[in-house]
């Protein structure tokens, strides 16, 4: 009897000891350790709101460069590249199924129109060297082998396939000279040595080398420390022989003396100078010099040789200049001209701005000090008043550097009804879609649905929780407009497909219209422009 | 009774080896009911003052070698009044016919139907007066069913008296529910609140469940089975009984009982009493339950007997009402014993919606008994029952603020929480007041059911050589009354409330003005019924068949203006059929068959739609289909049942309005089938051991198809719910049971018990599966075993008998869910819970004087 009851109680103890509920937990666990997890990659994002612009900050969050140091995007760091990554990094999350509208700064550059208007050609070494050995050895071209005449030979071997209004900037250097031959002296620390060397061994000269360091010299001028001759009239008034002279005799005596100094360098450099190479062209000696006269510049002086030989001589020709040149070229579909469509602004137009000094009127040019920015929207909006809105206008002006460089440029400026003509911006605003699936942000292509009698690529019927997305959860069946329909369908295969322009969909729906039947359609994804 | 006494042959081999030494003197005899002259297996006759004894075997005889010198012989069984025999020597006493200790109690049993099996073709289990006292303690009444097969019981929130109870899958509506033979199942909605029968527990004699159609030949609508229950009648021996109990979370009951015994004048009045109270084991149900109980029966001749019983139960009990996920139930500091339907109210616990119920129903019967002659008897019952009270509820524009998300369990986002986590009824309170112009935002109201029944039930009934004819009238009347009535504005001035049509919207309401809705749902059932039986030594048979007219008349006072609130009388005629056959192989093995067709009228809410007068004209009746095969086995020691059943419920009330057109779908139909078997075994006096297993395979049969056509024929509207093959939910369909109990000592008694519950599927409505992705079972809770264990004392309190009874239940304090409904995915995340109570105890002591 006892045995009886010990069995009894062990097997309702063993029936009893399980814990009914333990898989009931593991269930209830197992359904909210994702939500657990969820709730901790969310805790710690906020949802985006549509219609969101990126901020500063924002930009910064981006791992390419470009988009982070400029603060946009552009056609080489595109939005569908980098706009999901700035904001999985700015913790921001969306709902799921929803498009979100965010605003960003693209960095479009220049509209097609412009463009060429900014692409600098500069005329590089290896296209001078083609031209002619004078080019070459000068670096710029001459006036008997001016830039006009060569740049449109240059343009044709530089660019490859160009289509008709392609427009270039050139920027090349010219010589104000021609030249038939040339022998081309920098003047470098060797050459002023040679000079002070030249005065030291003269004891009528040595005087005037310059006691301390033995590097400059007041006969000449000649500094080789400083390579550059020392045109300062104070300098040389400060010693005896020139002492008492009068200013523009004193400059006279530098100049005279400086190109004396050339000679004698000339001679020392090439003492076996001819005066004209072998095809018989008279040889240009072309020297290149720095002079510091409160201010540095370097200048050019040709000279021609007199007498070959032992009666070695030099002559001084003249100066010459070597200016930057610039030009617009355009294509005209069979060769390379000056671009002659883009308006320059006139003397009158730069008169009209103003003409005291100061203004650009006086000198027919811009400069740092006379921003165009700052006078050519008033020029415009006085000029072109009357204008469609999102109107156009290239205008091309000179901006002044120095005497020798005097920049072709131009802008392009829109019109706008509401605040007239400013300058085109190469950074617009720009907005795109995003969406937020399975944690992850993803660029929407801007894609629509049309429908269509295609052939599908794929084929399939609503299930209750496509009905449950749009919000049809409750008969899991449409009876709403076509059009509503349509949109709600656009909506469901973008959440269940990566969609792609071209792909076609045979969507199967319940269509509720007293009875509820089944409704086939053929959508086809377009891009939606 | 006698199922419950069904006991083998004894020790007597052993008893008898003990005074073997001793010069003997040989007695014998048969002891049999008195009233019935059926044989007592397992009565028992010791000598007085001894432990020596014998017990009657299976045919009620008894050979007893006693000492020589022995005067007397006690012959006792429960239920029957102890018999002494006098001694002259060796005896033969031939018959002993020993007499029932309650007046009246047979005829109520004839007028309840009460089975005595292997006799009546039906299955059936018993529940003795004993089982119930020891092993009820504080489970709610219909949990003594529990071991019974394919019932399954549910405390459900928690609450007293809030215990549902379910049997072969089918739920209180389809369970018939008999005291002393009177229905007792809501006119209108066929429910039982077993809150309003708190003190059951304490009246009932006996308790029986029988499966299927039942033996009652009431028209009644069981289609899971019918609890019967019959309660004390008037004693037969002067007494009483003292009780007093306490158990776990402050409950503590006292009861007192009188009789004054079947007096010589002929009258027997039995009076009792009680009251139980608690703070309840789910936190925030405290409870205060008073029961009482009188009989007064006049025994007037041989013939007559009148018999007056009146039994009431007032009592009001905090609830529970929402049901929360296992993980919000994880999450709250009071984990399963959550309740957010509660809160402090001037630092009281006050219930809040759908968590304060109070209820006072009070029945009376008067009993009439008359013996015709020996063949003939009538026995006619007039009955009244007056039934007051209602739930809590809140209501106004800021409701939510005391609310819960009946569908989440979660609170809503306004919900206003003390913070301790309880509603803040004075929190609101304050918002009333401050609300002015508006009055209180949120009041607390009651929604009262009130009803009124009276019925007369009458049986005739004869016997003509083996068949015996019953017939009878079972006639009733019922008035209830629905409304919402303010019970307490809540801090505020006034309330406002524009659902009634023939008030002004704007009129200033103020405590027990109702609100909201206010109608009457009358139900006048009169019924014929009429069963022949056939008894014959090796089988018996029956047929019975019941037709009756149910009227339903709705009276709406908020809806309709004067002069056109009433309904007309919409009747039905509704009527069922039972045969059943019973074969008795030998004194061991019998077998039996039952099938019937029960034509059943359509509940109250699908005949008045939308609780409004507007007429469902087209309404179908429900139809049930049943059979069952049946086997018995009874050894000496042994006995066991195995039956087989099938039901089968068609076209459930389903209303649905497709296109504006209101249609009434058939087809949702039930088809609830299984193997049921049972079995007792009792070595020895001192050992019983039980065990039940219950298989069953309840489904929705198919899927509901509806289709609403127009004049053309076209298609306009269409139903469909998915349920072919789906799991009816809401009670275990695999069910088992094992009990032992072992005399350890004498007078000591230990008794544990097992109990196991699998294939319990979710609750869900299946009208609102209409849509094939969640179509499926529902969720499926894990199986739970739980151990009941108990011991009970007998002893001697200055010379009076007193027994100390003590019960543990769930001794493992295992976590189980015991009631679910099902979430949108059938997942276990999803689904909103009840757990069953962990541990809990109850002792008590009873004095018998």
């Amino acid at each position: 009897m006892k045995k009886l009851l010990y069995m009894a109680s062990f097997l309702a103890l063993v029936f009893t000891s399980c814990d009914p509920m333990e898989d009931a937990y593991d269930e209830v666990d197992a359904a909210n350790a994702q939500k657990v997890i969820d709730a901790k990659f969310f805790s710690d994002k906020t949802v985006i709101e549509t219609g969101y612009t990126l901020t500063e900050e924002d930009y910064a969050l981006s791992s390419n460069e470009t988009v982070s140091s400029y603060k946009n995007f552009s056609g080489s760091a595109t939005v569908a590249d980098y706009l999901p990554e700035i904001l999985t990094n700015k913790k921001l999350y969306g709902e799921a199924g929803v498009e979100y509208t965010v605003n960003y700064n693209f960095y479009r550059g220049y509209s097609d129109a412009f463009a060429g208007y900014k692409m600098k050609h500069e005329v590089s070494q290896a296209e001078y060297d083609v031209v002619n050995d004078v080019v070459k050895t000068l670096g710029a071209y001459t006036s008997n082998f001016s830039a006009s005449s060569q740049i449109p030979t240059l343009l044709e071997a530089a660019v490859s396939n160009p289509v008709k209004g392609d427009v270039l900037r050139i920027e090349a250097l010219q010589a104000s000279k021609s030249i038939d031959a040339i022998k081309y002296l920098v003047m470098g620390a060797d050459e002023y040595t040679v000079i002070i060397d030249a005065v030291k061994a003269d004891d009528a000269k040595k005087h005037l080398v310059e006691a301390k360091y033995g590097t400059s010299e007041y006969y000449y001028g000649a500094n080789s420390y400083n390579k550059n001759y020392d045109a300062r009239t104070s300098k040389w008034a400060a010693y005896d022989a020139y002492k008492n002279m009068a200013e523009n005799d004193l400059k006279d005596l530098i100049y005279d003396r400086m190109v004396e100094s050339m000679i004698l360098v000339l001679k020392n450099k090439y003492p076996d100078a001819t005066i004209q190479d072998a095809s018989g062209n008279e040889i240009t000696y072309v020297v290149k010099y720095d002079v510091y006269d409160g201010s540095a510049s370097t200048k050019y002086l040709r000279f021609k040789c007199t007498a070959e030989g032992d009666a070695l001589d030099f002559a001084r020709l003249g100066s010459m200049y070597i200016n930057s040149v610039y030009e617009f070229y355009a294509y005209d579909g069979t060769s390379w001209g000056v671009e002659d469509t883009v308006y320059r602004l006139t003397s009158d137009d730069y008169d009209a701005m103003g003409t005291d000094s100061g203004y650009p009127g006086k000198y027919n040019n811009f400069s740092t000090s006379d921003e165009p920015a700052h006078y050519l929207p008033v020029w415009l909006n006085n000029t072109y008043k009357y204008e469609e809105d999102g109107a156009t206008k290239i205008v091309a002006y000179i901006l002044y550097h120095n005497a020798g460089d005097k920049e072709l440029l131009a802008s392009e400026y829109t019109f706008s009804k509401e605040k007239g003509w400013y300058l085109t911006p190469t950074t617009v605003v720009g907005s795109s879609l995003v969406a937020y699936k399975d944690k992850t942000w993803l660029f929407v292509p801007p894609i629509k649905f049309v429908v269509s009698e295609k052939a599908a690529t794929v084929t399939f019927t609503l299930s209750s929780d496509d009905y449950a997305f749009v919000g049809n959860s409750q008969y899991g069946n449409f009876d709403e407009d076509e059009a509503v329909v349509l949109e709600k369908l656009a909506k469901i295969i973008k959440n269940n497909y990566e969609v792609a322009v071209g792909d076609v969909y045979a969507v199967t729906y319940k269509y509720y219209n007293g009875s509820v039947n089944d409704v086939t359609v053929i959508l086809e994804a377009v891009e939606d422009i | 009774m006698k199922k419950a006494m069904r006991s083998i042959l004894s020790m007597a081999a052993l008893m008898m080896l003990s005074v073997a030494a001793i010069a003997q003197t040989t007695v014998k005899g048969v002891v049999v009911d008195g009233s019935t002259n059926e044989t007592l297996p397992g009565a028992s006759i010791i000598i007085p003052g001894t432990a020596t004894g014998t017990v009657t075997d299976f045919d009620g005889a008894f050979v007893f070698e006693v000492p020589d010198g022995t005067k007397t012989l006690l012959v006792s069984f429960v239920g029957f009044l102890d018999k002494e025999l006098t001694l002259n020597g060796t005896q033969d006493f031939g018959t002993i016919k020993l007499e029932s200790d309650a007046v009246g109690l047979n005829e109520v049993s004839v007028m309840a139907s009460i089975v005595t099996d292997r006799q009546t073709p039906i299955s059936v289990s018993t529940v003795s007066a004993e089982l119930i006292e020891n092993k009820l303690g504080t489970q709610e009444f219909p949990e003594i069913l529990k071991s019974t097969p394919s019932v399954y019981t549910s405390k459900e929130g928690g609450g007293f008296g809030d215990a549902s109870v379910y049997i072969r899958g089918f739920d209180s509506n389809n369970v018939g529910v008999l005291i002393n033979g009177i229905p007792v199942n809501d006119m209108e909605t066929g429910k039982v609140y077993w809150s309003n029968w708190a003190g059951l527990s304490d009246v009932t004699r006996t308790m029986q469940v029988q499966r299927g159609l039942g033996a009652s030949k009431l028209g009644l609508s069981s289609v899971g089975g019918t609890i019967n229950v019959l309660t004390k009648s008037t004693d037969a021996k002067k007494g009483g009984v003292v009780k007093s109990s306490i158990g776990n979370d402050g409950l503590r009951k006292q009861l007192i009982s009188l009789s004054t015994g079947l007096l010589d004048n002929g009258w027997a009045v039995t009076l009792l009493g009680s009251h139980t109270y608690g703070n309840g084991y789910v936190k925030g149900t405290d409870f205060d339950a008073w029961s009482y109980f009188a009989n007064i029966t006049k025994v007037i001749n041989d013939k007559h007997t009148l018999s007056f019983m009146i039994t009431g139960a007032p009592q009001w009990h905090n609830q529970r009402g929402n049901k929360h996920t296992i993980q919000q139930y994880r999450d709250h500091k009071d984990e399963f014993k959550y309740n957010s339907d509660y809160g402090m109210r001037e630092g009281k616990i006050y219930g809040g919606a759908y968590g304060y119920n109070y209820y006072h129903k009070p029945q009376a019967q008067l009993n009439h008994y008359w013996n015709m002659d020996d063949k003939t008897s009538l026995t006619t019952s007039l009955y009244a029952s007056v039934g007051s009270g209602g739930g809590r509820r809140v209501y106004g524009t800021q409701s939510k603020l005391l609310g819960v998300n009946y569908s989440t369990g979660e609170d809503y986002d306004v919900t206003m929480r003390t913070p301790d986590g309880l509603l803040d009824f004075d929190g609101v309170a304050a918002i009333n007041a401050a609300s002015t112009a508006l009055g209180s935002q949120a009041v607390i109201a009651n929604s009262v059911n009130n009803h009124s029944w009276y019925g007369l039930l009458s049986t005739l009934t004869h016997e003509y050589n083996q068949y015996t004819f019953t017939a009878g009238i079972d006639a009733r009347y019922y008035k209830g009354e629905h409304y919402n009535e303010i019970h307490d504005l809540l801090g505020g001035a006034f309330f406002l409330n524009d659902r009634n049509k023939n008030r002004d919207a704007n009129t200033w309401l103020k405590a027990d003005d109702k609100i909201n809705y206010y109608n009457d749902g009358e139900a006048l059932y009169t019924g014929l019924f009429g069963q022949a039986e056939y008894a014959a030594d090796n089988f018996s048979g029956f047929l019975s068949a019941a037709v009756s007219r149910k009227a339903y008349r709705r009276t709406d006072y908020f809806l309709y203006e004067p002069g056109n609130q009433q309904s007309d009388w919409e009747d039905f005629l509704p009527w069922n059929v039972k045969a059943g056959f019973n074969y008795k192989i030998n004194s061991i093995h019998n077998v039996f068959v039952n099938g019937g067709y029960v034509k059943r009228t359509p509940y109250m809410s699908n005949v008045f739609l939308n609780n409004t007068n507007e007429v469902n004209k087209d309404v179908k009746y429900e139809k049930i289909i049943t059979a069952e095969i049946g086997y018995g086995y009874t050894a000496p020691n042994f006995s066991a049942n195995v039956t087989l059943y099938r039901t089968n419920w068609k076209d459930r009330g389903l209303v649905k309005n497709l296109s504006g057109t209101l249609v009434n779908i058939s087809g949702l139909n039930q088809l609830h089938q299984g193997i049921e078997i049972d079995a007792e075994y009792k070595p020895s006096k001192k050992l019983t051991v039980r065990a039940m297993l219950s298989v069953g395979d309840w489904v929705y049969q198919d899927d509901v198809n509806a289709a609403v056509f127009d004049d053309n024929q076209v298609k306009i509207g269409e139903f469909t719910a998915y349920l072919k093959d789906v799991h009816v939910g809401n009670s275990a369909q695999l069910s088992g049971a094992a009990s032992i109990d072992y005399e350890v000592l004498p007078n000591l008694n230990l008794s544990v018990d097992y109990t196991y519950y699998g294939n319990h599927y979710a609750d869900f409505d299946a009208t609102k599966r209409t849509n094939l992705s969640t179509s499926g079972d529902s969720w499926e809770m894990p199986e739970a075993g739980l151990v009941d264990a108990g011991f009970r004392y007998k002893f001697q309190i200055a010379g009076l008998n007193a027994t100390l009874n003590t019960n543990v239940y769930n001794l493992f304090d295992t976590e189980y869910v015991s009631k679910a409904t099902d979430g949108l995915t059938h997942t276990t995340n999803e689904a909103l819970v009840y757990y069953g109570f962990g541990r809990t105890w109850s002792t008590g002591l009873k004095i018998k004087f």
